[in-house]
């Protein structure tokens, strides 16, 4: 027990609000990113032991959602809209601008410097704003080369 | 899934349901879905995800199928059409429901699911494992275009698989889950999931770990292509070219069926029976004969380097290899000699506890027929000897029917019988039926479905069973003490009571002769027997034992009538150190194999007089022979094996026997014949088979229905056991059945009073009691030979209580060392709920590593990480 060590009154409060401890296992995840910002498969081998139920149980639930990161992510987690909406409105653009101004390798996921990582995720609901995307928790829409400088200038 | 339609609290009537396949008027029960109603009545609905032994997960939508219902304004008027073809292996039935298994909208639905699931199947047929055998294969036949639209790059994936056993082809999945379900459900471990989402679909094990429970091998066949298949037999042959030979498990005292598959003279591979169905012979296809990996994968043992095909003779400190017939004779003058100059009651004759029915009849008949003594026994690795008997004997249970209450005593059922514990699950989890554990080890494989558990301490099981007993009789007192004893709920004890003596109910005890423990079973049993015998006919009691022939061998003579001071065959060193016994014929029996005491027990063998062995290998036993007969194995022999429920089954030979070697049955009746017998002349184990039934059950009028003779004759009749044979399987499932009988010894009806339990022993604080029972995947001198035996044997493991494990600091997967009195052993260490805390549990592993004890030994445990210092601990 080493990742969720010091949570246990946390997790036992959770696992109470539902009929089966089972049921806690998305917020239970959640706990995990929050702390380690990624969900690695010793930490699912941990969840699994808390929540009781097997390894594999719970990497169905982690391999199906993207919003669980199983890589390590950067300071600044960058997920970039690429369905319809955002696609039309030029989203592969901005990714390719991202990927080459803030030193992406080819096919890496985190920048040179650790500073930013970047996965394109499905409709994150603000297709009025297209192309839009998250930053840690922060939505952005209406994104030009200029307005995402902008934004990630400011955190870089 | 076990028939229930029998069962007293259905009632004929209640519950029916009238509805039309295809415009016949059908019945079937409420809440049966239309699949299963259909196959009952001969009309086939193709399916992939669904499988009678799985739960429904409908995915494949391959059993669309359209249907017109009641119109609810006007029943009279023509029923509606649904506005969608549904699935029908998940949709119920319902009065006066029109099904169309053949309209051209379920055609159009199937050809066109057909379609999808093809969309990426790659072109491997002939590289595929599953050809032959496949049901994309069929199905792309039956319902399927003939040709391809897809135009698109196909979807590839990586194919890393790190099961030793089974190999994974991801392209070729259909997501059907059934693997999954069946790990889930059957195997109780849910260690293979479906990951990713969307077209990224794949199948897997967490971290491309191994499949590792001793069901897994089942996953070969349930899964409907060729995604899952077997490492062993990749690339081997094509199935339609093997020979197929149908038989029955001789690891499992279980009695699972197998099919050899095999061709000039070699085993490709064992699977459940073959069954041909609709026009193919497949292999569990809506059938739930599973079987466990040593079942599957251990059967190609007699083609070791080690075996001796000959039969060999000593001459001076040499065996010389020679003919089986001087064999024989050198035997039978060795015996007689040995009689006359020593009495017979210097004589035994130890038979393996795999040996067949017609072998143990004959060793039995051979002993006190031809030699004149009691001095035969089957019971080499058993401990408790007395016990062992008392429980076979009583034993009047079985699954058929179901249950609706189950007490499991103390053992690891899914690693002593597999497939039958397999069975009890299945139950329970389909008929939500409780288990309820008492032992000082609960197995954890019925851990999801135990709704009440008494974790005693070692000796503490006989006394909790007979206060259960008297809260039964309604002892008020009894049900309290128990509730606050083991801390249970006290409701939950009286919810179980009313459970135990309902009018209708049926339920069973299972107890387990594991030797968890060593001599608790002298008490446990007796105890076990009263609980039964308290509460009424409808309960039942069945032990388990992982000896495959345990139950059959006691009902054809293969033990001593004479309890108490005569002949056991777990004695065998003692009694000849003292000198009683000076000349041994071993029929495949190992004494080597479970004896702790390895150089007591070789230099007991080199002092007899005389010892003849009759076994497939070369090894330190066999090599202290005066005469060595070659043995055949069990691919080359035919013969009869009872199961724990009572129900016989049959080996069958593939092969001829290899080189000189004999089947056992022969080499009895022959060395009888040769000291002067005129009762041995057989000719086949029909023969011997027919005497022996005779003997064991004279009024038995039923039928052997496909028991003896796999083929076209299928009813063998005792007056005429001969015939034509062919290996094709032509019977349908069920037909092994043994009709009308099942059997079983006859106790002498004792009332058991449980005794007065022994008061639970004390542990100094950081040490604890040990617990072992014998494993099937556990080191025997047959499995060893295997050609994957480091893939099936299991490594030296402990399991130790989380609260154990909370005071030791080890986690599950640690390495440890496990100190019993002056010895130190390796082992891993696996956390898990099933021994009582204060109990360490561990697999005896053939005497290798842990010996018989008399007692539940003290022992200490310490956690050591590093796989490199557990290993050199070892030595
Ligand atoms: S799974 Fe069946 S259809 Fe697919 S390649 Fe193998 S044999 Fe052919
Ligand atoms: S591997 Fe086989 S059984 Fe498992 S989901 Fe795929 S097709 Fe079905
Ligand atoms: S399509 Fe990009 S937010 Fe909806
Ligand atoms: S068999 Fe019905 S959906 Fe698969």
């Amino acid at each position: 027990m080493a990742i969720l060590k010091n949570r246990h009154d946390e997790i036992e409060k959770l696992c109470a609000k539902y009929p089966s401890r089972r049921s806690a296992l998305l917020p239970v995840l959640w706990m995990v990113q929050e702390q380690e910002g990624w969900v690695s498969q010793d930490a699912m081998k941990e969840v699994a032991e808390i929540i009781g139920c097997t390894a594999a149980e719970v990497y169905e639930v982690v391999s199906f959602y993207t919003m669980y990161n199983q890589k390590p992510v950067g300071r600044h987690h960058i997920q970039f809209c690429h369905t319809l909406a955002c696609a039309i409105c030029g989203s592969h653009e901005a990714v390719g601008h991202i990927r080459e101004k803030y030193g992406f390798d080819e096919g890496a996921s985190i920048s040179r410097d650790g500073k930013f990582s970047l996965v394109e995720v499905e409709c994150i609901g603000a297709c009025t704003e297209a192309p839009a995307m998250l930053v840690g928790e922060t939505l952005y829409g209406n994104l030009t080369p200029e307005r995402l400088d902008e934004v990630l200038n400011a955190r870089n | 899934m076990p028939d229930q339609s029998n069962h007293p609290a259905l009632r004929p009537g209640k519950d029916e349901v009238k509805f039309f396949i295809n415009g016949r008027e059908v019945v079937g029960k409420k809440g049966e879905t239309i699949i299963t109603v259909a196959a009952r009545e001969g009309v086939y609905v193709p399916h992939y995800c669904w499988h009678p032994a799985l739960s429904v997960a409908g995915n494949c939508r391959l059993c669309l199928v359209e249907i017109h219902t009641p119109n609810p304004k006007d029943p009279t008027a023509k029923p509606l059409p649904a506005p969608k073809p549904v699935i029908g292996c998940q949709t119920p039935i319902s009065p006066g429901m029109h099904v169309y298994t053949e309209s051209a909208l379920t055609k159009d639905c199937q050809n066109g699911m057909m379609e999808f699931l093809l969309a990426n199947h790659p072109l491997d047929c002939p590289v595929c494992d599953r050809g032959g055998e496949c049901m994309l294969q069929r199905y792309s036949m039956d319902y399927g275009h003939g040709h391809a639209r897809m135009v698109d790059k196909k979807r590839k994936f990586l194919k890393p698989s790190a099961d030793p056993l089974i190999d994974i082809e991801r392209n070729r999945c259909i997501m059907c889950t059934r693997c999954v379900r069946f790990n889930d459900e059957v195997a109780g471990d849910h260690v293979m999931g479906v990951f990713d989402r969307g077209e990224g679909n794949y199948i897997g094990t967490f971290g491309q770990g191994p499949i590792s429970n001793i069901f897994s091998g089942n996953v070969i066949d349930i899964c409907p292509v060729g995604c899952l298949t077997s490492k062993p037999f990749r690339f081997k042959a094509r199935v339609w070219e093997l020979l197929q030979t149908q038989s029955t498990s001789i690891w499992d005292a279980s009695g699972a069926k197998v099919t050899h598959w095999t061709r000039n003279g070699k085993l490709y591979r064992t699977t459940p029976p073959s069954r041909k169905y609709h026009g193919t012979y497949t292999v569990n296809e809506d059938t739930e004969e599973f079987i466990d990996n040593v079942t599957r994968f251990g059967s190609d043992f007699s083609f070791h380097e080690d075996r001796w095909d000959e039969s060999r003779v000593r001459v001076g400190s040499t065996l010389l290899p020679g003919a089986y017939s001087e064999a024989l004779k050198q035997a039978a003058v060795g015996l007689a000699k040995a009689k006359l100059n020593h009495g017979p009651d210097a004589l035994a004759v130890v038979v393996s506890p795999r040996a067949t029915m017609e072998e143990g009849f004959l060793a039995g008949k051979f002993a006190r027929n031809v030699i004149g003594t009691e001095n035969v026994d089957w019971r080499l690795n058993v401990s408790a000897p007395d016990a062992v008997h008392t429980a076979i004997t009583h034993a009047d249970g079985d699954l058929e029917g179901g249950f609706d209450a189950v007490v499991l005593i103390n053992g690891d059922f899914v690693h002593t019988t597999p497939t039958f514990a397999s069975r009890v699950k299945e139950h329970a989890r389909i008929f939500g039926r409780p288990i309820i554990q008492i032992g000082h080890y609960h197995d954890p494989y019925f851990a999801q479905h135990s709704k009440l558990r008494f974790h005693c301490a070692p000796g503490e099981t006989a006394g909790a069973l007979a206060s259960l007993a008297k809260a039964v009789k309604g002892d008020a007192q009894a049900g309290n003490l128990l509730a606050k004893t083991f801390n249970v709920n006290a409701e939950r004890i009286e919810a179980l009571v009313a459970v135990m003596k309902a009018e209708h109910g049926r339920a069973l005890i299972l107890q387990n002769l594991q030797d968890m423990g060593g001599n608790y079973l002298a008490d446990e049993v007796p105890a076990a027997i009263a609980l039964k015998q308290s509460l009424g006919a409808a309960w039942r009691y069945l032990p388990v034992i992982t000896d495959r022939n345990a139950f059959g061998l006691p009902l054809v003579g293969a033990e001593p009538t004479n309890k108490g001071e005569g002949f056991a065959a777990g004695k065998l060193v003692e009694q000849i150190e003292s000198g009683r016994i000076r000349a041994v014929l071993a029929i495949g029996a190992d004494p080597l194999a479970n004896y702790p005491d390895q150089p007591r027990m070789l230099r007991a063998l080199d002092s007899l007089e005389f010892f003849v062995v009759s076994d497939l290998f070369a090894s330190e036993v066999t090599k202290r022979a005066h005469v060595f007969i070659a043995a055949a194995s069990h691919l080359e022999k035919s013969g009869t094996y009872c199961d724990v429920e009572g129900n016989l089954a049959r080996i069958n030979d593939a092969d001829p026997p290899r080189g000189g070697s004999r089947a056992d049955w022969e080499t009895i009746a022959g060395i009888a014949t040769l000291i002067g017998s005129d009762k041995f002349a057989y000719k086949a184990t029909e023969e011997v088979f027919r005497e022996m039934i005779k003997t064991l059950a004279p009024d038995f009028q039923g039928s052997f229905k496909g028991l003896l003779l796999p083929g076209p004759r299928n009813d063998f009749s005792i007056a005429d056991p001969g015939g034509a044979r062919n290996r094709t399987p032509q019977y349908n499932p069920g037909d092994y059945r043994v009709d009308g009988a099942h059997f079983r010894s006859a106790g002498n009806e004792v009332e058991f009073a449980a005794k007065t339990p022994r008061a639970p022993r004390s542990v100094p604080a950081g040490q604890y009691l040990l617990a072992w029972g014998r494993h099937v995947q556990g080191a025997d001198y047959h499995l060893d030979r295997a050609s994957i035996a480091n893939l099936l044997q299991i490594p030296p493991y402990v399991e130790v209580n989380p609260v154990d494990a909370e005071k030791l600091g080890a986690e599950h997967l640690d390495g440890g060392v496990l100190t019993v009195g002056e010895q130190s052993y390796a082992v891993e260490i696996r956390v898990k709920a099933g021994p009582a805390p204060g109990v360490i549990y561990m697999p005896l592993l053939a005497g290798r590593v842990l010996a018989r004890y008399a007692d539940a030994p003290i022992v200490s445990l310490e956690v050591v990480d590093s796989p490199a210092t557990t290993e050199a601990a070892a030595h």
